[in-house]
Parts: C-alpha cells; sequence; structure tokens
C-alpha cells in the first residue's frame, strides 16, 4: 500500500538474520524508526489527497467485525486459550524444534482459533476496555503463532533460532537462503512463500560459543 | 496452585456505570516471587475480566503499571507480595491524577 511506513520489528527489514538478539531491536526504532519517520515525511510532502472512499469502507468493515467480536457471547475464557497458545508454542516451537512437534502446535493453533471464534468477553465498556484489546490482540497473536509455526515446518534446515534436531541440524544455503513469506488466509492456514536474501556485507555465519569460538578466532587469524 | 493467599482491595471506578470510585477485595494465590501486577494479572484473568489497568514491560523499565500501594507511588513489577504478607494491600490509582477507569489515571497533564 503506497504510503504505509512501518516502523520496528513489524518492519522486517532484515537486519538481524535469524535471530534478533536481545535489546538489538532498539536499532529499528533509533535508525530505521527516524529514516522511516524522515521518508514518510517526504512522502507526504509529495502527494496530493487520494479518494479514500475504499479506505472507509475497509474500515467500516473491520468496525462491524471488532464490534461483532465484543458481543458475540461466547463461553470460551480468553485467559485459557492465551494460556494454552503460550505453552504449545514453547514445547512446539521453542528454539530446538522437530517435524512432529511443530505439527502438535500447528494442530493445537487449529483448535485454538476455533475457540478464539467463541470467545467470552465480559466488559462490553467503551472506556479503556482492556479486556476487549487482549482479545483482538489474542486473536492477532495467534495469527502471528499460525506464521511462525507454519513458516518453520517447512524450513527443513537449522538456521539462527530456529534449530531442527530431527535430522535437519545444518544450515541449507541453496535451499532456504531466503525469507519466508506468510500470507494471512481467512478461515485457513496461512500460505508460505519465500523471498530472495541480499546479502551486502555480512556474509552467513556459523554462531559459535566457547572453545569452537576459540578456534574459529584462531582459523581467522591464520587465514590473514 | 499455592495453598496460600492474601487478600487485595482495589479501587475500582467505571465512569459509565458507577457514581463514585468504591473499594472491591479480591483473594488472589500467595507466592514469594508475586508482584503486584502479577496479582492484578490473576485477578484479570481468573476473578473479574473487567479489571482495567496499565502496564507493559514487566521490568521496571516503562512505568506503565505506577500505582498507589498502601498509599505510596509504586512499580506493581517490582513491588512484591512478600514485603506485605500476610496482611492485605490497598492498590489505587496514582494519587494527583483524575482516575480514567479502576487504576488508569489521565495522564494528559503529565506531558
Amino acid at each position: 500500500m503506497p504510503g504505509l511506513y512501518a516502523i520496528g520489528e513489524c518492519a522486517s527489514i532484515g537486519l538481524h538474520g535469524a535471530n534478533r538478539l536481545g535489546s538489538n531491536s532498539l536499532t529499528e526504532l533509533a535508525v530505521f524508526g527516524q529514516l522511516a519517520g524522515q521518508e514518510a515525511a517526504n512522502y507526504a510532502r509529495e502527494q496530493t489527497h487520494i479518494e479514500s472512499s475504499v479506505l472507509e469502507v475497509q474500515a467500516a468493515d473491520i468496525i462491524r467485525r471488532t464490534e461483532a467480536l465484543l458481543h458475540n457471547d461466547g463461553s470460551e475464557k480468553m485467559a485459557d486459550i492465551r494460556q494454552e497458545m503460550g505453552d504449545s508454542m514453547e514445547e512446539g516451537v521453542g528454539i530446538y524444534r522437530t517435524k512432529e512437534s511443530m505439527q502438535k502446535t500447528i494442530d493445537k493453533l487449529a483448535e485454538l482459533k476455533e475457540r478464539y471464534k467463541n470467545i467470552q468477553i465480559n466488559d462490553k465498556s467503551s472506556v479503556f476496555n482492556t479486556e476487549f484489546l487482549y482479545a483482538l490482540e489474542l486473536g492477532y497473536l495467534l495469527d502471528t503463532a499460525e506464521a511462525m509455526a507454519h513458516s518453520a515446518i517447512l524450513r527443513e534446515e537449522s538456521r539462527g533460532s530456529h534449530q531442527r534436531i530431527d535430522g535437519f541440524e545444518q544450515r541449507d544455503d541453496s535451499n532456504f537462503l531466503k525469507h519466508s513469506l506468510a500470507f494471512y488466509r481467512a478461515g485457513q492456514a496461512p500460505k508460505i512463500d519465500y523471498s530472495p536474501v541480499t546479502i551486502t556485507k555480512s556474509q552467513p555465519a556459523e554462531r559459535v560459543y566457547g572453545a569452537a569460538a576459540t578456534q574459529q578466532a584462531a582459523a581467522q587469524e591464520e587465514a590473514k | 496452585m499455592s495453598e496460600l493467599t492474601i487478600e487485595l482491595d482495589v479501587l475500582r471506578y467505571r465512569p459509565e456505570e458507577d457514581d463514585k470510585p468504591f473499594k472491591q477485595t479480591f483473594e488472589v494465590p500467595y507466592t514469594e516471587d508475586m508482584s503486584v501486577l502479577e496479582s492484578l494479572q490473576y485477578i484479570k484473568d481468573h476473578l473479574d475480566s473487567t479489571l482495567s489497568f496499565r502496564w507493559s514491560c514487566r521490568m521496571a523499565i516503562c512505568g506503565s503499571c505506577g500505582m498507589m500501594v498502601n498509599g505510596v507511588p509504586k512499580l506493581g513489577c517490582k513491588t512484591f507480595l512478600r514485603d506485605y504478607y500476610p496482611a492485605k494491600i490497598t492498590v489505587e490509582p496514582l494519587a494527583n491524577f483524575p482516575i480514567e477507569r479502576d487504576l488508569v489515571v489521565v495522564m494528559d497533564d503529565f506531558y
């Protein structure tokens, strides 16, 4: 969508490779957040207003769907779904993964998405209604969890924080040096596709620790 | 779940239905490592889902969960039940701000 700018990890600018290490998200905010803001301002300055009726129709549709969720009179407890989702993601799509563990989580997420349709929201207030906010968040969390699990199960290699321990322990650049793209599909699992990776200065490399790191440093020194 | 419990008096105010703020008492599980914020999250998940309060980082960085605990301004996430147990704890919105709802205050004058 022209004119839509994303800031933060949702922008997926490819800065972090296959494992965004703790607190490195700050770079997205401090560097690319500023760039995105500047670019958005430049874009806005050069554009004239477009016909907004299409957006208004979409906005009305979103309002209709969220209002329906608020008043759906369901019986499923939100905290249970959220907890089960977290437990299942930890169990099946944590750092160490197998096809079996990921499939189990995929099945569980499908079940939770069904139960989510019948979610219970007691608070109907229009003032700082955090229960409603949590409910909306939970829906998107389930979508995001599905995108992760379905992308992961198709990636038959190990890379970054995706470590397969079922016969795919090595990085496989010939088949999987590419971005996974998950496309939302209403009422079904996301469609997974791929896009090429642009590599400039930093080549993909193994992250090693302890004695292996000392060896690697020595080998690099020798190669100089 | 722990067998021990602790009581919290939480100030409630929902402008659409309450004329004025009132106190609601909850009994939550007590463990040594549980924060006041976690006890509020327990209440929201299991006892009364309509309780509103701000929180974000849960690690004393963001300041979102500022609230009065026994009359003292505290961060809910770095205030622990063990420092009050077994006495009842009173939780109220930050003093000197208008209440928007429950423990959420109107922050407009802050900025």
